[in-house]
C-alpha cells in the first residue's frame, strides 16, 4: 500500500508529532506569514493537547471520586487545577514555571503520601494514574513542542480508555466519549493542515518503513507469546457460588464483598477483621465447629450431638443463603448411591494458610487489650479475691443494634451507648479464652445479628466474658464501646478509691463459689492470704519503702502514681529472658533492675498500694504500633504480644490504667483545654506577664515601629515593579494617616488625599504630583509611564516615604474631602501647583506628556 | 515626527500648537478676571466639552467680564441678551419679516446665530424667553416658522444670573437647567488679587486690557474633539456610574443625575483632563468637576445641595491606584 511521507528535513525535525508519518510541510524558506500561520497552528495544537489532556484527567478523577475519601480527592483534584492554571501564564519567571512544573508532576504522589498519614489512603494504582493524567497535563504547558504534544495525546488516550475499562458505572464513558470526539476533531486537522502546507514535488510514495514496523511488531509478539507458553500458571476457577473474594473492603474497591466461602476463601474473610461472612453463613449448620447461629436450637430446643454444642441464635430464612443450601442438600444424602461415577476430582491445591493471630483489632493501636484481672498478692502468686461476677447484662438497642452493658458502669455513671465512644472492633481467630480482650473502662460490648443476654457477662474479675462457653467461637467480630476519663479528673482531689475501702467491699462480696475455686485448684487461697498478710517478704517491703521514698513531699494523688511509674520506666531494666535467682522474684527485680513486664506490673501496683492506691494486676495483649496493616486499617494481635500491666481504681469504681514498663507507650488521658491551658498560665505567667508589657510597650510605640518597618521594607522593594511600589507606597502613607487618626476618606481620590496632604510643602507636594502623575497614569491610563518618568518616580516616592511621616500627617491640616474646599484645593495645590510646577511645565516634560498621548495624534497641516 | 491619525482617521492639531493655544487663553482670562486660576480652568473645560455654562454669583463679581473676555479670546461673533421682563423669543431666536419689495419672507437671524451668546441675568426674563433657548442649546439649531436653522457649530451658551435679589425673577426651569453643563460660582478674589485689581484699576490698565482672538474656531473644534476622545479607564467610569446612582438613591434628592447629565459630567471630566495635559481621566478629575456639574441639576426635597453633594463624593468609594 503507498503511503505519503513526509521528507525529513532538519526544520521539518521538530514539528514532526503523532501525524508524523502522514504528510510533512515543505522545506522551502519560510516567510513572515508562513511563520504566522505555523504559529497559529501550532497554538492550535497546544490547546487542543491541553484539552484532551483535562478531559483524561476528569475521568481519572471520575472514577476516584465514587471510591475516595471526597475531600481529599477533590482537594488534590483543585491543588492540581490551580497549578496547572499558574503554569499556564507564560508572564511568570521560568524558575518559577520550573518550580510548578514539578509540583505539579509531584502533587499526586504528595497526597499519596499525606492521605496514608492522615486520611483515607490512596491506591496506588490511582496514584499511577493521576501521575500520568498530570504527566499529560503538564507536558504541553511547559514543554510546548510537536514532541510533547504528541506524547501528551498518547497519553491522555491510555488514560482515557484505562478509566474507561475500569469503571463499572456507565456515565464514567462521558469523558471517554468526549475525549474521542475532540481526538477525531484534532487528528482531522492536523491531517488537513499537513496536506494543505505541501507541494506534490515533497510527496514521496514508499511502502518500505510501515511493513517493516508491521512485520517486526508481529514476530516480537509471535515470540513473546511461544516464550511465555506455558510457563505461567492457569488461574483457579471455583464453581458459580463458592465465588472466593478478596475479603477485602469497600476501601479497595467498591466491588469486594465482605468474606465468605470456604476453603482459601475461608481464609480471605479473615483477611480484614469486619468481613463476617464464616460465621453467619449457613455453611456451619453441619460444622462441628463453634459457632454462634443456629436454625433449630430455638424452636425446638438443642439437638443431642456428640459433640460438644454451644448456645447457638436462630437465624431467620431470609438470612440463608440458597447456593450454599443447595450444594449442602446435593452432599447430604446417603439414601441412594450411584454406580456410575465420574474420575474423583485432582487433589486440591488450595489449603488453609495459617493465621498466627490471636485476633484482630481495628481500632487506636499502642493500648492494652485486658484478658485477666488479679487483685491479691502473696509475695509469689498473684490470685483473685473479687467477685464481680454478673451474668445479667442489661440491654440496649442502638439504632438496629442490640448492645449489652454492664450495669454498674451504667447506672452508676449514668451512661447510655449513645454516650460511649466507640472502643474499637474486634476479630477473634484462634483465643483460647471466654474472656473478651477489651481496652480500659469498655463498658459495653455488640455482635451484629446476636441479641441474646445469656451470651455476654462479667466475669469474676470484673472482665467482659461470654458465659457457658469453652471459648469464644473463632470468627466472631465484637464492636466494644468505653467511656474514657480526662486528665481533668485524674488530677483533682479525691479521685482515686482508697485501698482500705476495697478491702472492706471485698469483705461485704458474695466469695466466689466453691465450684469455681475447685475449678481453678486454689482451694486454700484464704489461708495462704492470711500467712502472706502476717509476714510480708522482702520484695514487698522493699516496694512499701521505695514508693513512700518516691512519694515523700508530692501531696497530689496523680503526680504520686507518675512518680512510682517514671521511676521504674526509668531505672529499671525490661527482659523476659532474665530470671532472678531466690524464692522472692520481687526482691531480685528491685536488687537487679532488671525483669520482665510481670514483675514491673507487680512493683508498680504494690508501690501504689503502699501509698494508698487501690491497684490490680491485668494481664492481655499489647497492640504493637508496628502490627498494623495500613492498607486494611486494622492490626493482628500475635501470642506473642501478651502483656502485664497495672490498672489503679478511681472513686466512682472506674479502672484506669498505668503503664510501668518501658518500651510500651502509657495510655493517654487527654487533658481539657481548659486544664491545659491553666498549665500553661501556671508554667509561663511571668512570661506572660512580660509579653503583656512588651505589647503596651510596642502599642505605645508603634508608630515608632511602624515607621521603622515601612523604611527597612521600603529599601527593598527597588526590584519589584513600579505598579507594586506605587501600591506600597500608598499603603504605607495611608497606614501612617490611620496611626495619626486621619485616616483617607473612602471618597475621596487617591491623588486629592496625597495633594492635600503635602499642601503646606511646596516641594513635598511637587513630589506628590509626580508621584500621582506616574501612579495615574499606571491606573488609568491607555499607556504606562515612560521609563523617564518612571525613573523619576522613585526619587519622589523616596522622599514621600521619608517626609510624610505620621508625625507630619498628624499635624498637617488635612482637606480629607475631594471637593470640600474647592477652593482652597485648587488654587494652592491644582491651581498653582500644576500650572507653576517646576517638571511639569519644562518644554521638554510637556512634550514628553503629549507626546505619548492620544493628544499628540496630529497632522502635518496643523502646525503651519 | 507625531503625525499618527486619530481613531477614525480625522486630522488633529499637533499636540504643542494646541497647547500653546490652551496657555496663552489662559493667559489672557487670567489678566481679565484676576485671582480665579481655576473657575477659568473650568470655564474653559466646559467650552472643550461643548456645554454650556450657568455663572451664578453676586452681583460685581466678574461674571459679565469673564463672559466678554471669553468671547473676545474665541475670535467668534458675540452676542449678547440682556434678559429683561419683556424680552420675547422672538429676540432671541429671530423671525421672518415680509419684505414690501421683494415681496418676499426675509429671515432675520437672532442673537442665537452667534457663537458665543452671553445671556445676562438670564432669571429676570420669563420662562416662555428662556424656553426659547431650550432647542438651541441642546440641539445646536432653532426652529422658526417650521423651518430649522442650524447654529454655529461652536455654538456656546454663557448665562449668568444673580442668586439673591428675587424679586420679578423667574428660577429656571429644571429642563433648561439639565442643558448647562456645569453651574459656576466665581466668588470673591482673594486679598492679593483684590490688590492687583485696585492697582490695575489705577494704572488705567485693566481698562485698556485689548484681547485679542488667541484661539480661532476651528482650532477650538479640535481641541473639542481631542476632548471627546480622552481615554475613560472602565475603573473609573465605574466610579461616574457609581456615583450618578448614589445620587439618584439619595433620599435627601429629589431629582438625581439624568443620563444626560450624566454624560455631561463624564465630558466635562474628560475636558478638565485636557485642560491638565493628560490623555486620560483620573478618579480626581471626576471629582473635581463633581460640584459644578452636580450644583446646576440636583434637586432636594430638603436642605443644602452642597451637603448633599458632600455627602455622595465621601460615601462613593473612589478607585484607587492597583
Amino acid at each position: 500500500m503507498p503511503h505519503v511521507l513526509p521528507e525529513p528535513t532538519a526544520s521539518d525535525e521538530s514539528e514532526n508529532g503523532v501525524e508524523a508519518d502522514s504528510v510533512a510541510t515543505s522545506a522551502t524558506p519560510v516567510s513572515l506569514s508562513v511563520e504566522q500561520t505555523t504559529r497559529s497552528k501550532f497554538q492550535r495544537r497546544k490547546i487542543e493537547s491541553i484539552l484532551l489532556a483535562l478531559i483524561a484527567v476528569a475521568g481519572v478523577w471520575w472514577l476516584r471520586i465514587t471510591i475516595e475519601s471526597k475531600i481529599w480527592c477533590v482537594s488534590e483534584l483543585l491543588t492540581v487545577l490551580g497549578l496547572a492554571a499558574l503554569l499556564s501564564l507564560q508572564r511568570i519567571h521560568a524558575r518559577y514555571r520550573l518550580c510548578m512544573f514539578i509540583g505539579l508532576l509531584g502533587t499526586p504522589l504528595v497526597f499519596a503520601i499525606l492521605t496514608r498519614n492522615w486520611g483515607a489512603p490512596i491506591a496506588f494504582e490511582m496514584t499511577a494514574i493521576s501521575s500520568l493524567g498530570v504527566l499529560s497535563l503538564a507536558m504541553p504547558m511547559y514543554l510546548p513542542n510537536h514532541r510533547s504534544l504528541a506524547l501528551s495525546v498518547v497519553t491522555s488516550g491510555f488514560l482515557t480508555l484505562f478509566t474507561a475499562l475500569f469503571a463499572s458505572e456507565y456515565n464514567t464513558l462521558v469523558p471517554a466519549i468526549a475525549w474521542m470526539t475532540l481526538c477525531l476533531w484534532h487528528m482531522v486537522a492536523n491531517h488537513w493542515e499537513r496536506v494543505e502546507s505541501c507541494t506534490p514535488q515533497d510527496v514521496r510514495r514508499t511502502t518500505n518503513v510501515r511493513p517493516l514496523t508491521v512485520i517486526v511488531g508481529l514476530t516480537l509478539f509471535v515470540l513473546g507469546g511461544w516464550f511465555i507458553h506455558g510457563r505461567a500458571s492457569e488461574p483457579t476457577r471455583l464453581p458459580w457460588g463458592f465465588m472466593p473474594t478478596s475479603g477485602g473492603s469497600s476501601w479497595s474497591d467498591p466491588a469486594a464483598r465482605s468474606g465468605v466461602g470456604s476453603g482459601d476463601a475461608a481464609i480471605a474473610a479473615k483477611d480484614h477483621a469486619e468481613s463476617f461472612g464464616a460465621v453467619e453463613s449457613d455453611l456451619f449448620l453441619e460444622s462441628t465447629q463453634s459457632t454462634l447461629f443456629d436454625m433449630f436450637s430455638d424452636s425446638i430446643g438443642q439437638p443431642k450431638l456428640k459433640v460438644k454444642w454451644e448456645r447457638r441464635q436462630g437465624m431467620t430464612p431470609e438470612k440463608l443463603i440458597h447456593a450454599h443450601q443447595r450444594t449442602a442438600q446435593s452432599e447430604r444424602s446417603g439414601a441412594s448411591f450411584s454406580t456410575a461415577r465420574d474420575k474423583p476430582p485432582p487433589p486440591q491445591p488450595l489449603n488453609d494458610a495459617p493465621e498466627r493471630a490471636a485476633f484482630q483489632w481495628i481500632g487506636p493501636t499502642g493500648i492494652r487489650l485486658a484478658l485477666n484481672r488479679y487483685d491479691a498478692f502473696d509475695g509469689v502468686d498473684w490470685t483473685l479475691q473479687a467477685n464481680w461476677r454478673n451474668d445479667q447484662l442489661s440491654r440496649y438497642q442502638v439504632g438496629e443494634e442490640a448492645w449489652f452493658m454492664d450495669p454498674p458502669q451504667a447506672g452508676g455513671l449514668k451512661l447510655h451507648p449513645d454516650r460511649l465512644q466507640h472502643g474499637g472492633v474486634l476479630k477473634i481467630i484462634r483465643l483460647n479464652s471466654t474472656h473478651i480482650p477489651a481496652p480500659m473502662m469498655t463498658a459495653a460490648v455488640h455482635v451484629k445479628d446476636v441479641d441474646r443476654r445469656d451470651f455476654f457477662g462479667i466475669d469474676h474479675d470484673g472482665s467482659l466474658y461470654m458465659p457457658g462457653r469453652e471459648k469464644i467461637p473463632s470468627l466472631t467480630v465484637m464492636h466494644l464501646a468505653k467511656t474514657s476519663v480526662m486528665q481533668d479528673e485524674l488530677v483533682e482531689p479525691n479521685s482515686f478509691a482508697d485501698r482500705q475501702s476495697y478491702l472492706d467491699i471485698l469483705a461485704k462480696m458474695a466469695p466466689i463459689q466453691a465450684f469455681d475455686l475447685a475449678e481453678t485448684g486454689d482451694e486454700d487461697i484464704d489461708e495462704d492470704d492470711a500467712a502472706d498478710e502476717a509476714v510480708p517478704m522482702a520484695g514487698e517491703l522493699k516496694a512499701e519503702s521505695l514508693a513512700i521514698d518516691l512519694t515523700s513531699g508530692i501531696s497530689d494523688d496523680y503526680q504520686k502514681l507518675q512518680a512510682i511509674v517514671s521511676h521504674l520506666r526509668e531505672n529499671y531494666v525490661f527482659d523476659r529472658q532474665f530470671v532472678s535467682e531466690g524464692e522472692d522474684p520481687l526482691n531480685g527485680f528491685f536488687v537487679d533492675q532488671s525483669g520482665g513486664d510481670h514483675l514491673f506490673a507487680t512493683a508498680a501496683a504494690l508501690m501504689a498500694r503502699a501509698v494508698g492506691f487501690n491497684t490490680r494486676l491485668v494481664s492481655g495483649f499489647y497492640v504493637r504500633p508496628s502490627a498494623v496493616d495500613i492498607g486494611m486499617g486494622q492490626a493482628s494481635v500475635l501470642p506473642e504480644d501478651v502483656h502485664f500491666w497495672v490498672e489503679v481504681q478511681l472513686n466512682d469504681g472506674r479502672w484506669m490504667e498505668i503503664e510501668p514498663t518501658p518500651s510500651y507507650r502509657q495510655p493517654i488521658y487527654e487533658p481539657s483545654s481548659w486544664l491545659l491551658a491553666k498549665r500553661f498560665a501556671i508554667a509561663y505567667w511571668p512570661h506572660g506577664c512580660v509579653l503583656l508589657a512588651i505589647s503596651f510597650f510596642v502599642y505605645l510605640t508603634r508608630v515608632a515601629w511602624f515607621e521603622l518597618g515601612a523604611r527597612v521594607a521600603w529599601c527593598f522593594v527597588g526590584m519589584f515593579p513600579v505598579r507594586f511600589r506605587v501600591r506600597l507606597l500608598l499603603w504605607i502613607l495611608q497606614c501612617r494617616a490611620r496611626l495619626a487618626g486621619k485616616p483617607r476618606c473612602t471618597g475621596t481620590p487617591q491623588r486629592d488625599w496625597l495633594l492635600s496632604l503635602t499642601s503646606r510643602d511646596d516641594q513635598l507636594t511637587d513630589m506628590a504630583v509626580e508621584c500621582c502623575d506616574v501612579a495615574d497614569r499606571m491606573a488609568f491610563g491607555v499607556h504606562g509611564p515612560t521609563t523617564r518618568a518612571a525613573g523619576g518616580w522613585s526619587h519622589s516616592a523616596n522622599l514621600l516615604i521619608r517626609h510624610v511621616t505620621t508625625r507630619y500627617i498628624s499635624r498637617s491640616e488635612m482637606i480629607n474631602h475631594p471637593i470640600q474646599n474647592n477652593s482652597v484645593l485648587s488654587d494652592s495645590v491644582l491651581g498653582d501647583s500644576t500650572r507653576n510646577h517646576p517638571v511639569l511645565n519644562q518644554p521638554a516634560l510637556n512634550q514628553t506628556v503629549l507626546n505619548e498621548s492620544v493628544l499628540n495624534e496630529s497632522v502635518n497641516g496643523s502646525r503651519a | 515626527m507625531n503625525a499618527i491619525t486619530n481613531h477614525d482617521d480625522a486630522p488633529v492639531a499637533s499636540a504643542e500648537v494646541l497647547g500653546n493655544h490652551l496657555n496663552t487663553l489662559r493667559e489672557q482670562l487670567g489678566q481679565a478676571l484676576l485671582g480665579k486660576a481655576d473657575q477659568i480652568d473650568l470655564v474653559i473645560a466646559c467650552m472643550l466639552a461643548r456645554g454650556h455654562l450657568l455663572l451664578d454669583d453676586l452681583p460685581g463679581t466678574g461674571k459679565t467680564t469673564l463672559a466678554k473676555a471669553l468671547a473676545a479670546c474665541l475670535g467668534g461673533r458675540l452676542a449678547r441678551i440682556q434678559c429683561t421682563p419683556d424680552l420675547l423669543p422672538t429676540d432671541v431666536t429671530g423671525f421672518n419679516l415680509f419684505n414690501q419689495k421683494t415681496r418676499e419672507f426675509e429671515f432675520h437671524p437672532g442673537p442665537v446665530f452667534a457663537d458665543v451668546l452671553l445671556a445676562d441675568e438670564l432669571n429676570r426674563t420669563t420662562p416662555r424667553t428662556q424656553s426659547a433657548l431650550l432647542e438651541a442649546m441642546a440641539e445646536r439649531q432653532v426652529t422658526i416658522d417650521a423651518k430649522p436653522h442650524q447654529l454655529s457649530e461652536s455654538f456656546f451658551v454663557i448665562a449668568t444670573q444673580n442668586p439673591i435679589d428675587s424679586h420679578g425673577a423667574y428660577p429656571l426651569p429644571e429642563a433648561q437647567l439639565d442643558r448647562f453643563s456645569i453651574k459656576l460660582e466665581i466668588g470673591y478674589p482673594d486679598r492679593s488679587a483684590q490688590l492687583e485689581i485696585l492697582e490695575s484699576a489705577a494704572d488705567g490698565r485693566h481698562d485698556n486690557l485689548k484681547l485679542s482672538p488667541v484661539l480661532p474656531l476651528d482650532e477650538l473644534e479640535k481641541l473639542q474633539q481631542h476632548s471627546s476622545r480622552i481615554t475613560v479607564h472602565p475603573r473609573v467610569r465605574e466610579y461616574l456610574v457609581d456615583l450618578v446612582e448614589a445620587t439618584r438613591n439619595d433620599s435627601s434628592i429629589q431629582l438625581g443625575v439624568s443620563p444626560r447629565g450624566m454624560l455631561h459630567w463624564q465630558r466635562m471630566a474628560q475636558a478638565w483632563a485636557l485642560v491638565q495635559k493628560r490623555d486620560f481621566v483620573t478618579p480626581s478629575d471626576i471629582a473635581h468637576v463633581s460640584r459644578p456639574v452636580l450644583s446646576v441639576r440636583l434637586l432636594t426635597t430638603h436642605g443644602d445641595v452642597d451637603a448633599a453633594i458632600t455627602r455622595i463624593m465621601e460615601t462613593v468609594p473612589a478607585p484607587e491606584y492597583r
